[in-house]
């Protein structure tokens, strides 16, 4: 089975996420993993929330295994980063108010 | 045909199978018409061939319900021809024929149809809250969510909230955005003037910069890693702008409200106006975010970050939106702080952490 491409969590079922989780999404490791984060699952369990490239099979062997029985969410990873800019008012056919 | 296992797929299974497919048959489309070049190459004179995935106009969910027991439908994902004769060719085609993430694919034949007349059209395809354009324009005085950007310069950001330093509600106010938003990445000096809206005049600067939050790039034998994408700026004159107010989000509740997956969140942008969307994840680790272009990537690794996914297929943010201040949509409550995106995902950095960094509170 291949990554999902967007997940859809559900409302947590408690409120704040398990702390040991939390330490989870800083020790896991495996080459196939780019992030590492917290989510839940359409049900609402607080999951473990991984990305992988869009061709790796999931699930993972040893991510399962170092999941210390949390629910494992796969995200393929984006094809490229997402872009931190702003915007250009000129590219839309503005000029800055007080030049004409 | 069943789900995987043998068992019956459920809607939520059929749900959950819907987007992901509908993702992979994008991609599918665009294989089928648009041929390799290696294919193009020993085909250069035939045409491509003909792919009922080209043909191809509606998906969904629906019941495989004939025989069965109406108490436990078999949900299936159903997909829409126009061609009567595509139906038949449908078993032919590899990513039709296999059952998605477990859940089995129909294929139907369904001509096209007019849902709407065309003033319902209009109407549906209108944003339901807050146009852009009001965002960008000169607001006095000012509220949270409109345009901002340095005087006399070329590009433009969102003004996020304002903020106040000091438990006292007379200490300073400023005005809490992005560093690629006020400081230009590194770039710009302490005490360059933002004006409101994109503008040349000094008589409508409204702040100045007064503090970041250094983005860290990667250099030889460093591989630093950031939390926050953000600044303030000193509003320079407080009778020009409105505290507790976000333009067209009734609701602001200038109260922080930590962000949680599931959770139904709102912004105000000058680029896409008022959006809606679902908190996917947070504490996202090791997320790269490209500051440059895509021709000239300049790439800076955050960590702590939150994605968002927008409500109805449709993108959450665009550019000019970073610095807005993503909300809580129910309590009206900051979660969170735009600064990056692509065409089906904003990513934020946390705005408790990017207060608490410059000792402040939203107001």
């Amino acid at each position: 089975m291949k990554p999902l491409r967007r997940h859809r969590p559900g409302t947590p079922k408690e409120p704040d996420p398990p702390e040991r989780l939390l330490k989870l999404t800083e020790a896991i490791a495996d080459p196939a993993i780019v992030r590492s984060g917290v989510t839940t699952t359409s049900d609402g369990r607080w999951a473990l929330y991984v990305t992988v490239p869009a061709d790796v099979d999931v699930p993972v062997a040893s991510v399962e295994r170092q999941a210390e029985g949390f629910p494992v969410v796969y995200e393929a990873e984006p094809k490229e980063p997402p872009r931190a800019g702003p915007a250009y008012p000129a590219d839309e056919g503005r000029t800055p108010r007080g030049r004409k | 045909m069943r789900a995987e296992g043998g068992t019956v797929a459920t809607f939520g299974d059929a749900l959950a199978a819907l987007e992901d497919f509908r993702a992979n048959l994008v991609e599918a489309q665009i294989d089928a018409t648009i041929p390799a070049p290696h294919a193009m190459a020993f085909r250069a004179a035939a045409a491509a061939p003909r792919s009922v995935l080209r043909n191809v106009h509606a998906t969904g969910i629906g019941v495989r319900g004939e025989g069965r027991d109406p108490r436990s439908p078999d949900f299936v994902i159903k997909v829409y021809v126009f061609d009567e004769a595509d139906v038949d060719q449908a078993t032919a085609e590899p990513f039709l024929a296999r059952p998605h993430q477990g859940v089995e694919i129909d294929v139907e034949h369904l001509p096209i149809q007019i849902a709407f007349a065309k003033k319902m059209a209009r109407k549906t395809a209108r944003p339901r809250v807050g146009n852009p354009a009001q965002h960008q324009a000169h607001i006095r005085p000012v509220p949270a969510g409109v345009e901002i950007g340095p005087l006399g310069g070329q590009f433009v950001g969102t003004l996020g909230c304002f903020v106040r330093r000091g438990p006292s509600d007379s200490g300073p106010l400023f005005v809490l955005s992005n560093n690629h938003v006020l400081a230009d990445v590194n770039r710009f000096p302490l005490g360059t003037q933002h004006t409101q809206p994109f503008s040349a005049d000094p008589s409508d600067v409204i702040a100045a910069l007064t503090d970041f939050e250094p983005i860290r790039f990667p250099a030889p034998g460093s591989q630093p890693r950031n939390v926050i994408d953000a600044a303030i700026a000193r509003v320079t004159d407080p009778s020009q702008i409105v505290l507790k107010r976000m333009l067209n989000i009734p609701n602001y509740t200038p109260q922080l409200l930590a962000p949680r997956p599931g959770m139904r969140v709102t912004k105000a942008g000058r680029t896409t106006g008022v959006t809606t969307g679902t908190i996917r994840a947070i504490r996202v680790r090791g997320v790269q975010v490209n500051y440059g272009t895509r021709q000239q990537p300049v790439i800076a690794t955050f960590d702590n970050a939150i994605t968002i996914t927008g409500s109805g297929g449709r993108p959450f943010s665009n550019p000019g939106d970073s610095g807005s201040v993503i909300l809580d949509q129910s309590s009206g409550r900051p979660v969170a702080l735009l600064f990056a995106g692509d065409e089906t995902t904003t990513t934020a950095c946390d705005v408790a952490a990017a207060c608490a960094r410059f000792n402040v509170r939203p107001v």
